[in-house]
Formats: C-alpha cells, structure tokens, sequence
C-alpha cells in the first residue's frame, strides 16, 4: 500500500513540477503543497525501498573490504559502530535523511523559526552580487527536516542551505567551472546537491569519498533524486556521473578533477587521517584544493577538532585564497573558520613577507597567514620564527 | 591574539622532533593548554 502510495505521489509531483510545485510530506506525515525546486530532476531510480536495500548492501560491501587505513581514534570509533546499528533500521530514504539531518549532525541544522533565514539571503546576495539570481533560483531539498524549511522568495531554504550555497558560490567565484570535482567528506551529499542542480555549471563528474556509512545516507539521498546517475565504486569505477567511492577504494580512484572540495570535516578528523588526505592530494589529478573547516581555535577550546593542524598541504600546493572573515559563518558558527583555496603549484611564500613581521599585530588573520606562509617553507628556523610573537601575547 | 591557537601544539611538537625546540617554558604553556581539553 505504501509504495503505491509513493507511486501516486510521484505521478502526481511529476505534473506539478511542471507549474513550481509539489507535495511534501511534512514530520506528521501529512502531504502539503509547497513551491518546488526548479531544477529537480526527475527520478529515473527504482524504488524507495530499493534504494535502501541497494544502500546497505553497498555498506556492507565495502565494510567487507579489507584495507590499510588510520585508525577513526577513540572519538569516532563508537559513533560509527552507533551509526551502523541505526542503519539497519532504516527502510525509506526520506527516513535517512531526516536520520542524518536531525541525528548525526552531519551538519548544524537550525529550526526554521529561530533562524534569520531573509538575513542569510541578503548576506549571500550581497557578498555576491554576480550570483545574486543563481541564489534565488537554488534551494534546499524539499524532503529535509520540515521543521528546517521555510520559504525565501517562493524557494524552500534551511540555514545549511546557505551555508553550502556560500560554499559553491565562492567556488564559482574564485575557480570559475568546476566541472569535475571530488569531494572529501562528504556526509549526505548536500552539497554535492547543490551543485547538481546548477542550471549551467552542474558537475560532468563528481565525486564523493566518505567512509561507507556516511556514504549510506548519500546513496539514500542522490539516488532519490538523481536515480541512476548515481553510481557506486567498489573497486572499479561504474562509469556514472556522480560516484559514491568508499575511503577503502579512494586510492584506486583515477579520475581528473578540476577542484578537489572538503568542507567542515578535516577539522574533526586525526592529525593521522590529515597526512593521509594531504598525500593523497598530492598525487591526486586536480589543479585545485578548496578547504573551509575549523583553524585558529584556542587550545583551551577544541571542541570537535581532532587534528592540531589541518588541512595542511604540501609545498606542492600555492596558496590562492585566505578567509576567515566570512559574515555568513560568523553567523551561523562561534568558532574560528579558514576557507583556502590552493592550486597545485610550488609554493613559493616565506614568512619574510608576513605581516607580523612588518609591525603588524597579531589578529586571526595575520595568524592564519603565517601559519601559511610557515606551511609554505616548513623548515625549524621559519617555526621559531612565526611563534616568537605569539609567546608574547 | 589573546588566546593560544591549537595549530602552535603542532608547532612545537613539530619542532621536538627536529632536535630544534622552543623554550621549555613556552612548550609547557602550550601543552598544559591542551591538557585542559583533552
């Protein structure tokens, strides 16, 4: 009874979409009319209920795979086992997603009613004014959390949709098209999303490299609305354009990139799983590494941070962009953000050029660019030298 | 800043292992800083 319900709602959606609308199921479970996403793409996919079928098995697959990696450390370790064990309860992708946004906290997902959501979106319109009718066509998916939703110029949006809006838009802004990307980390795939949907400039190729179960609730989520352009790397590349690759199967992975994209998970993961992601893009084929995670937070404050230092690329990447003065994330986030662009090219900085040894004081900011400027030349004389003014403050 | 920034801690680990460390001083202020957390 349920699936021919779904298959109802399906047909019916199929012919609203035509006129910018759709029904939702809402937390009560009952079906409402709401304005639609104009770039949703019709499923192609099977079932709902296969779709979560084809998920744990694809889990389970690539749990089976035995391989060489750093250990989670003590933190993650009983999350994912927690995790794991959620899972097998799961049997409808819309489940999944509410699972992963409102239990995991994959992200930082606010009621509707206590977020400036209209400030969210002059902010972003304002901060980038070329992109400012991109924005207003974008919107978050309308399957998420209700009680996240709400309605900003006849779109549905959610604080983390502006959040990974901001993280597309500055990509589109400093790199320019981003037609083959590999994100790291990717939990549920919302901002792999968002990127999908772009009229223009959506992705010929992209990527998303998680561990197996945060890779669960991305199968869950894209297949729902991409069907069967999603496809699943278990040791050979499915040919798709969108590619679920387990962190088991990464270093097989042999596709170009133009952008290689982690956003707000390094930060939580071990200074161990850092060395083994910067060597992995140091061989990776992209021209391009965007990083927006935790950098800068006290020590007497670490919160979720695991690694001391991190993203932390190799001399082989030159520095492109520093920000850590982001309205948005200042808004949504009490903690300290660096977003940083790096292109594969020999670094050529020195802490010569930094300010701070131009009588400049030492705010976060200049803080950040010595630390990347001692990233550039990591050799002990430079070390000493970018934390001589630090010890005197 | 006024505040130690948690990328120090890598900092002066780092330099430990080059044979090359800062101060003692300094080098306990940062790992008692941690301490407090972890």
């Amino acid at each position: 009874m349920a699936s021919i319900v779904r298959t109802l709602e399906r047909a019916i959606n199929s012919q609203l979409g035509r006129v910018g609308f759709e029904l939702r199921r809402s937390a009560d479970s009952r079906a409402r009319l709401t304005p639609r996403a104009r770039f949703r793409t019709e499923r192609t996919a099977g079932s709902d209920e296969n779709i979560v079928a084809d998920a744990k098995r694809h889990l389970e697959h690539a749990n089976a795979v035995q391989c060489v990696l750093p250990d989670f450390g003590g933190q993650w370790k009983p999350y994912v086992d927690h995790i794991r064990a959620e899972i097998a309860k799961i049997t409808d992708p819309v489940e999944a997603l509410h699972f992963a946004q409102g239990t995991v906290n994959f992200d930082h997902r606010d009621d509707a009613g206590v977020s400036p959501l209209e400030l969210y979106d002059r902010i972003l319109a304002e901060e980038f004014p070329q992109f400012a009718t991109l924005l207003a066509e974008m919107s978050e998916n309308p399957h998420s959390v209700s009680q996240s939703l709400t309605v900003v110029g006849s779109r549905n949006v959610s604080n983390i949709f502006y959040w990974h809006a901001r993280l597309l838009l500055s990509c589109l802004t400093h790199v320019g098209s981003c037609r083959r990307i590999t994100e790291i980390g990717t939990g549920y795939g919302a901002l792999a999303r968002l990127w999908l949907n772009h009229p223009t400039e959506a992705p010929e190729s992209y990527c998303l490299v998680d561990i197996p179960e945060s890779l669960f609730f991305a199968e869950c989520a894209l297949r729902q609305e991409f069907g069967d352009r999603v496809g699943y790397f278990d040791g050979s590349d499915p040919g798709t354009p969108i590619v679920l690759v387990p962190i088991c199967h990464l270093s097989t992975l042999n596709r170009k990139n133009d952008i290689v994209i982690n956003t707000g998970s390094m930060q939580e993961m071990t200074d161990e799983w850092i060395d083994f992601y910067m060597n992995w893009l140091d061989h990776a084929d992209s021209r391009f590494f965007y990083s927006a995670n935790y950098a800068g937070q006290p020590l007497s404050r670490l919160d979720e941070s695991r690694t001391y230092w991190g993203p932390r690329p190799s001399a082989k990447w030159s520095t492109r962009l520093l920000n850590s003065d982001i309205p948005l994330f200042k808004l949504q986030s009490p903690r300290p953000f660096l977003e940083a662009i790096y292109e594969k090219a020999p670094a050529s900085g020195s802490l010569k050029d930094w300010s701070a040894n131009r009588g400049m004081f030492v705010t976060l900011s200049v803080y950040l660019e010595g630390l990347d400027l001692l990233r550039q030349s990591l050799v002990p004389e430079d070390a000493h030298t970018f934390s001589r003014p630090l010890s005197t403050e | 800043m006024s505040y130690l920034p948690k990328e120090l801690y890598w900092v002066v680990n780092w330099l430990d292992t080059t044979g090359n460390p800062l101060d003692a001083a300094y080098r306990d202020r940062v790992r008692s800083a941690v301490e407090l957390t972890r």
